[in-house]
Formats: structure tokens, sequence, C-alpha cells
């Protein structure tokens, strides 16, 4: 996301640290910065937020909290209520047929505004973010967004039927305009936002043009709302659009967020598009499950054994206070029996959330893992999670914090004998399905079904413990229970806060500890059997090659197709390695004097595919290259490979190999299925090949200019080495020269005859015949003055 | 780069190249429908016989999955393998290169043994001391979840063209693994921790011999290959 230098400094009184400063702070401790550039006078940000943190840093006022911990600098609070109508407002009314879709929906009118341009300060922010501008009021709503993380909305209020909104799903043969024009037709899975006509916006993704905010709007309803995630994606994905607010409400955002931004969002428009006589109306704020503040627990303890570090309580304390993390130091089962009785007679629902019910109305396991949640220990949901999840005591053992685990044999709601969630299919085979808490002295509390509430009661007179199936203990440590800021999302599991402990502490407080002597592991014998036929084929002169697993070609009852291939050539999963070498082998002779070989010899391991599974395939694959008659044929040279790997495994079984030869182009290949060899081979057999030790060459790019090769035959008087002419003949020919190959020799009257070939490239240009002539010359003229003759 | 890991005890573990969504996704906490997928650009495969959906694999962590169904800890591995990306071609990117995954899981092993073993694996690679150092960031199969930087092999640190003056270079992900992993292959995560990284091989040796396109890397470019001869 792009972010603005100069729109995070207007959160802070105080100067912030220099941009450069402030890029690293934020990688080394938050997110990372990707570039950095300056924007007439200042500077922009391309910082890489990821899905973790989507949920608060999506946003101006969400990176300066971040930097605010970091740089140690107090943050300005932005938000301020301006006063609102209730009487001379028409009244707005909102309807959400679907809680789970729309979690929260805050609405307003504000009357009487004038929409025009938006001032200079907003167009220039909102560019310098690269976003475009419409008019001051769609202008506040986007900048708002891009100032809170909260996206909102703007109808124009004489546009729908009536001043009321609807969040439904779409009904069958539903379609809509978008503001960019294009034609949408919904699925009844899609969420509008609708009045009593037709859909007006889909919903967090797209208004539509019906209620358009354009000049002579006067009247608005501004919509700030929280959709569920999933769905607001599969729906931009299926209508094809994707937008800043879908982004957002994708990533999730805290419920909360909407009524800041509402209020925010109103005096910025109130201040961009207001008149004399604007009337701000009453927020009308629908929502159905308002959720709890979340706690989460860690100890100190638990924060050095997942770093490895050796931070003090103060260290972690002092973490959390950077963070802005209010939190309490716990005894959990001290907290939780001190918060127990208070619960009594609390009503009973089956099913009850821990997040929206509790401390309302609990079941008994939303009971049990309440108490022990707001102690900052997250136990399992369920009671047969929970049951496995404990620590084993005896029943004469129990103390007051012990949970207490029954069945019932009532078979209304079920019993377990698997667990769900916790280690998923855990047997349980007793069964299980109540759960209590014992309050020592032989008291149990519980919430029961049959009482329709919460209760205290002896433990050896409750019904519902008639059959006790175990005692479970959770013993933790004291440890320090953070209540969670709205807006972090991420921050759910204690690993959640060791990390942020550990990045704002800094990852470099974390010590190197060395690796400790373990033996050297036993190489799997597949693995070995390949690394030795690659040291034997390359031993012989073989290079090893890798090529594409996709290809053109194949037969779609036999082969395997990609739903999305990269490109038409590469639609099928390749069934042979084979068909990809003759363009290898090719390409290998045309470099032939360019790499000083006799023949292209390569080899690939490499899996190929069909319907019935994958599979490691070697194939060998020979061209000669020689004018000479005498020179070995391709299919010796394939056989001495086949004859050196026949010393590895058995491949006399001609299911196992396939054979190619083209006397034309004077190729020849093998291929051969080794997934079957590695299995027979004699356990220990084969000689490990020198793992851990890498090439030590300086490898020289590959120029993208033609290289030009030239002969050059001389006569040399005897007892000149070849080598002594080669270097001489390379001294001369200079830095374009590329390679220099003998590759003939023979005596006559007392001189010896060498022909040499010398390869020129540069890797600047294609060289010109002049240039290569004027290298050819100055050897020449180097010969001649040696008395070389050169035929 | 095998060869070091197996050293110090890791032990080297395969998987197949097409995989299932279950085990290239959702056993590593990355469900259906969360913006997280938007990480890896998948190559799918049509239906098969069994209807089940198919994919090549994005990376070799649903192998460290599947060892960890078949093994009771501790597990100390690493998963080398060809891995796919549906990615526009470039000079650093390619649609199929390797990567080698680590996985350490103990009664204690910790973020500090995760710098200890990279830091001797990078100075064994480059055959000189290299420090590590992490910067925060985020997968959903690790919290807390790291960057890997290395010290700049060419200038020690100094500064130069290869690492941008910085003297660090980027080099890899990793991080501990998350508890939702360990539990769901039965694992309890309240008695075992470890760490899970993973590395582009192709961009450790790009980056060590100085290759200038990966893409010359598959297309048996015997220019290149040759040079490595061992001969």
């Amino acid at each position: 996301m792009k972010i603005s230098f100069e729109w995070l400094q207007s959160f802070f009184d105080k100067p912030l640290p220099s941009p450069e400063a402030v890029a690293r702070l934020l990688t080394m401790h938050a997110y990372e910065v990707e570039w950095v550039e300056k924007y007439h006078d200042d500077t922009i940000f391309e910082i890489d937020i990821l899905p973790n943190r989507a949920h608060d840093s999506l946003s101006h006022r969400g990176v300066a909290r971040e930097l605010a911990v970091l740089a140690k600098l107090p943050i300005k609070e932005i938000i301020s209520s301006l006063p609102a109508e209730i009487e001379n407002v028409r009244k707005l009314s909102v309807t959400i047929e679907d809680e789970k879709l729309c979690r929260r929906y805050v609405g307003r009118v504000i009357e009487n505004i004038a929409v025009g341009p938006s001032p200079e300060w907003l167009v220039r922010r909102l560019e310098s973010i690269g976003q475009r501008t419409i008019n001051n009021v769609v202008d506040a709503t986007n900048y708002a967004m891009f100032t809170l993380g909260q996206p909102l909305h703007a109808f124009d209020a004489d546009r729908p039927d009536s001043c009321g909104i609807i969040v439904r799903h779409a009904r069958a043969g539903e379609a809509m305009k978008t503001l960019d024009g294009q034609e949408i037709r919904f699925t009844e899975d899609m969420l509008v936002i609708a009045d009593t006509a037709s859909p007006l916006a889909l919903a967090g993704v797209k208004g539509g043009t019906q209620a358009e905010v354009t000049e002579g709007t006067k009247n608005i309803i501004l919509e700030a709302a929280n959709f569920e995630p999933k769905n607001v994606r599969k729906t931009s994905q299926a209508v094809g659009i994707r937008t800043d607010s879908s982004m957002r409400f994708e990533r999730e955002l805290a419920p909360w967020l909407a009524s800041e931004a509402m209020e925010y969002v109103t005096a910025l428009i109130s201040d961009t598009a207001g008149t004399e006589e604007t009337k701000i109306g009453i927020t009308i704020d629908a929502y159905p499950r308002p959720q709890a503040p979340y706690l989460v627990g860690v100890s100190t303890e638990e924060v050095n054994m997942v770093l490895g570090t050796t931070l003090s309580d103060l260290d972690i304390a002092s973490a959390f206070d950077r963070l802005g993390f209010p939190y309490e130091k716990k005894n959990p089962v001290a907290h939780v029996l001190s918060i127990a009785r208070g619960l009594e007679g609390k009503p009973y629902l089956w099913g009850a959330s821990v997040a929206y019910d509790a401390p309302k109305r609990f079941d008994c396991s939303s009971f049990t893992a309440y108490l022990f949640a707001q102690a900052g220990v997250n136990i399992p949901r369920m009671t047969v999670d929970q049951y496995v999840y404990g620590q084993q005591v005896s029943e004469n053992d129990i103390k007051a914090g012990d949970l207490i685990f029954a069945n019932t044999g009532i078979m209304k709601r079920g019993i377990h004998m698997e667990t769900k969630e916790y280690l998923p299919g855990t047997q349980v085979p007793e069964g299980v399905d109540h759960v209590g808490l014992s309050l020592g002295g032989g008291q149990v509390m519980h919430a029961t079904e049959k009482e329709g509430k919460v209760v205290i009661e002896p433990l050896a007179q409750s019904s519902g413990f008639q059959n006790i199936v175990g005692v479970r203990r959770y013993e933790v440590p004291e440890r320090f229970v953070v209540s969670v800021p709205a807006e972090r999302l991420d921050v759910r599991l204690p690993v959640d806060l060791v990390e942020e402990i550990g990045r704002i502490v800094g990852y470099d407080t974390v010590p190197v500890r060395e690796p400790r002597s373990d033996m050297p592991s036993p190489v799997p014998q597949e693995v070995l059997f390949r690394d030795a036929v690659r040291d034997a084929l390359a031993d012989i002169g073989f290079s090893e090659i890798l090529t594409s697993s996709f290809t053109a070609e194949g037969d779609p009852k036999k082969h395997r197709l990609l739903e999305n291939p990269i490109s038409e050539d590469k639609k099928y999963l390749r069934h042979a390695l084979a068909p990809a070498f003759s363009d290898v082998l090719a390409k290998g002779a045309y470099y032939k004097d360019l790499l000083g070989i006799g023949a292209v010899q390569i080899f690939e391991i490499g899996k190929v595919f069909d319907k019935d599974g994958e599979y490691f395939v070697l194939a060998i694959g020979v061209k000669r290259l020689a004018k000479d008659k005498k020179a070995r044929k391709e299919d010796e040279i394939l056989n001495d490979a086949l004859a050196v790997l026949s010393c590895l495994i058995d491949i006399s079984d001609k299911k196992h190999i396939t054979l190619y030869f083209d006397k034309n182009t004077e190729i020849a290949i093998a291929e051969v299925d080794i997934t079957y060899a590695a299995e027979a081979i004699p356990v220990n057999s084969i000689t490990e090949p020198a793992y851990g030790v890498s090439p030590d060459i300086v490898y020289k790019p590959v120029s993208k200019y033609p290289f030009v090769a030239r002969d050059i035959s001389l006569f040399v008087p005897e007892g000149i080495g070849a080598l002594a002419v080669e270097q001489t003949l390379a001294e001369h020919a200079g830095e374009l020269l590329s390679r220099i190959m003998l590759f003939d020799k023979f005596e006559k009257d007392g001189r010896i005859s060498y022909a040499f070939r010398l390869v020129f490239q540069s890797y600047s240009k294609t060289l010109s015949d002049e240039e290569v002539n004027g290298i050819m010359d100055a050897i020449y003229e180097m010969a001649q003055s040696k008395q070389w003759e050169v035929r | 780069m095998v060869g070091i890991f197996r050293d110090l005890g890791f032990i080297i573990a395969e998987g197949p190249e097409i995989e299932t969504e279950h085990y290239n996704f959702d056993a590593l906490n990355v469900p259906k429908d969360h913006p997280a997928r938007d990480l890896w650009d998948t190559f799918w495969l049509k239906p098969d016989a069994s209807g089940e959906r198919r994919l090549l694999r994005t990376h070799t962590s649903p192998v460290q999955i599947r060892y960890m169904e078949a093994h009771q800890p501790p597990i100390k591995i690493i998963a080398p393998g060809k891995v796919f990306r549906y990615e526009a071609t470039d000079a650093t990117h390619e649609v199929q290169f390797y990567q080698l995954e680590g996985l350490w899981v103990g009664r204690d092993v910790a973020l500090s043994d995760l710098k200890g073993v990279l830091a001797h694996f990078f100075s064994k690679l480059f055959g000189k001391e290299i420090k590590t150092r992490f910067r925060p960031s985020y997968f959903p199969f690790v919290e807390p979840g790291v960057e890997v930087d290395m010290s700049c092999f060419k200038c020690g640190g100094e500064g130069c063209a290869l690492c941008k003056a910085s003297g660090w270079i980027e080099i890899m992900g990793a991080g501990m693994v998350h508890p939702n992993v360990l539990n769901n292959v039965g694992i309890n995560s309240r008695e075992w921790q470890g760490f899970a990284f993973g590395i582009g091989v192709d961009r450790v040796v790009m980056l060590k011999y100085g290759i200038e396109d990966v893409r010359l890397l598959y297309q048996g470019d015997l220019r290149v290959i040759n040079q490595f001869s061992t001969m």
C-alpha cells in the first residue's frame, strides 16, 4: 500500500524521523517498506502489508500507530464527533436480513450539502497515493478509508424509493449497473445493499449508478459497515471486480471501526461539502452481536521458550506498554475461581458463543471456556476437546479450579467419542458430554440444561455428575493476560503475543544457538541412487540438464491436462523426457565451437506424469557432431552410457527402456523408467557421492551476441608443443577469444602441423567480419615473425 | 545444499509434485477463501477420475505435513524438490523452480536454533562467515514468521552492487511452526515446538555464481551447464 510521509506526519505533533529512518524502523520491526520515492515535497512509501496486518494497517492511521510505538512518539487523536439532530432530519431505517454476512451497519443522513470539487489539500493527498478524485463527497469517503482503513460509501438520499436501507441476499435475476458502467448479474449468495425496490450497491464491493452521488446531490446517506470476509471475496471474484473496499473487507476488519469512521467522515464532509443549512442526522447502528474484548495470555517462560531469549518479566511488561496492550498479571486458576461465583444463575443456551453470548448465556463447555479465556488461557470450545486438552488428575485429588467431566447418558445433544477440533480424531471411548468447574470443598459449578441456568451444588448430589469419566487440570503458570486492541484481529493465540514481543524487542536480541552435534543422517536409497547415476554419467562426459515439466502435445485420455496452463504450448504435464531433448541437442550442436565439444551428451532425471501417477525417469541423449567418419557414432556413445548405467541397475528388461534413433540428425536417445530401480538395489551397495561440496568455479555470463569461429593451421618446427602454440595464439587473439581448440595434428618432414579453431564473441555487440579479420591479421603477423608457416 | 543439512542430522524427505489442496494449503493453515491463498499463484489440474481437485505443489511444505503424519516427534527433515508457481516468467521468475525446505520439531527448538542452523548453512555454502538477521513477516504456517537476510557474501556487509549497498541480501522465509499445523497432524503443540524454513535453490545458485537469468537453468543450455563440470 502507498503511504504518504506527509499524511503520516499529520498524526504527530512532534516531527517524525527522516523517511529513511522511518522505512528502516518499519521494515525491521513491523512490515517491509519495498521502496521510498520522492513526490513533489512529499515522500511516498510502498509498504507490503501482509494479510496478518491488513486488519489494522491498511491505512495511514494504522501505520502511524505502528510508528508511534516504534519511534516512541505520542499520536494525536483525530476523531471528533459533531452534534447530530434528532428531529429535523428525515428518518433512516436499516434492516439487516443476514447477520452472518453483515455484522454491523452504521448509517446516517446528512441533508443540504453542496457537491463540488474537493479542496486542494485533499486532492493532493489522494493523488500522492495514486488515487483519482471525483467530488468532495466521494473523495471524503475515500480519504476516510485511506486514513482509518474502514471502507465507506455515500448514497444520494433522494434516489432510493425511501430512506430505508435493507441489507439482504440478491434475488435471482437481479442486476445492477456499477459506477464504472459495468452490468452485473447477481446470484443469490451475493449480499446487496438495497431499498424496497432494487439493489443499490454490491455490499463491500461496488456501488451502483442508481443512487450515485453527483453534482446535483443535495442529501446523502452514509454507510459504514462490516461484511463477512469470505463472502466478499467470493463475490468479488465472481463478478471480477476488485476494489480498495473489497480488498479490506476480504482481509477482515474489526466491526468496532465502523462507528469511529462514521464520525470522522461526517466531520470531513461537513467541512468539505457543508453549507449553512447542513443538518446531520443521528447514526442508526445495527450491530446485532457486539464482540467482547479478546483476552490472550502468555507467560515470560513461554516467550523465552519460543524465541530462545532470556527476557525478564519487566522486558515483557515494557513491550506491552510500548504496544499499548493493556494487561494484568494473573494466576489463571485463582482468577477463574474469583470470577466464577459471580456468574451463578446465568441462563443456559445450548451452543452459546464464548465471544458473543458470554457472559450473559452459557452452555456447559462455553462456561468453562469463557472462565479460562478471562484468565488468558484458551482452552478448546467443545467438551470432548477440553477433556483431551487437560492434564489427567485422579478423582481423589480434585482441587478447586479443576474441570470435572461426565457422561450423562442423555442422548439429546449427543455423547462424543472423539475430539472434533483439538488433535482431531483422538478417541474417547468412555464418551463425554458434560463439564463443570470444581470450586473445592466438594462443590461443583456448571451450566446445566436441566435447570436452565448456571448452578452451584454439591458434586455428590449433582444429577449431571452421577457418571464421572475424568477430572482434568489446566496447570498454567502465572501469565500476562492481555486485552487485545479491537483492531488487532491477528492477535488471538499466545504465539501471536510472542511475535509481538519478538518484533518490538527486536529479533536481533535472539541469540545464535550453535547447531547441536547430531550424527549425519543416512541418505534415502532413492536419492542415493539418483545421485550415483548423475556422477556415473558425468564421469563419462555427460551433462545434466533440466527441462520444463510442461509440454504442448499429449493424449487427453492418458495424460494430465492443466486447467490454467501458462500458455497453449504448455498445457500438458510431460509424459516423457525425450521430446524436449531434440531442441536441447540441436542447441548444443549449434554452440559446439563455443563449448568445445565433439558430441552433444546430455541426460535428465525428472518426473513424468500420466493419469495413473508420477514417475522418476532418466533420459540420456547423444548427438554426433564430428565430420570425421572415424569418430564414434551416436548409438555407440549411448551404449557406453547404458553400459555404465547397467552397473548400477538391471536394465535388461526391455519394458523399462525406450530407445529412439534418427540417422539423419545423428541422434540417439534412451528413456529409462527408474522408479522401480531404487528398490531393487541392495541397501548400502551404492557408494555415496560427495555431498556438501559445491563447484568452485567462476561463472562467465552467457553472451547474447553470435559467436564467430575461425580456423588456423600452422607448421611449426619440431619440438614445439601444442600447448605452447595454443598459449601464444590465445595471447595474441586478445580478450574477445572465447575458446581455442586443437582439432588436428600431424608431422611431416621434420615439422609439426597444428590446426586450431578459434571462437570469438563479444558481450556488447555482434562482431563484424572486419573486426575478426583484424584479429586474425595480427595473429598471422605474429606467426610470420616466429617463422611459423600458416597454411 | 542438501549435504550441509544432512551433515547436521537432517533427514532427506521427498513427496509428490502433484498434490491435493489439503496437503498444499489446508493442512498448512491456509484455508479456502482466505486472502493468504493469493500469496501463491497455483497451477490447477483438470479433474481426474477421483474428482478431487489436484494442483502442482507451490512449495515443498506438503512433504513436511506428510512426514509429520507418518512419524513421531522429534522430527528433523529437509524436503528438496521441484515446485510450480503460475507467474509471468522473466530473469528472476520461472514457472518451475527448486525449493529446499527444512523442519525441526523438538522439545525446545527455538528461534535461536534457527539462527544458528542458518548461519552455519550459509557459512558452509559460501565458504566464509555469514551472519543472519530476521525481520517480521507473515506466512500462515508459522508464528512468529520472519524474513531472513544474510550478510552479503561479496562485500562482507560493507555495501556493494550485489546487496544494493545495504550489506544484506534477502534470502528466505522462516518461522516457528504454527500450533494449528502441529495439532492438525496430531502433534501436541503444548509439548513440541520447532521451526520451519524455505529457500529457493535457484536463487541461491544464481546469487553465488552470478548467473543472470533463471530461465537459462531450464533450457538445457550447455553454455551455462558445462561451466559447472566437476571433471
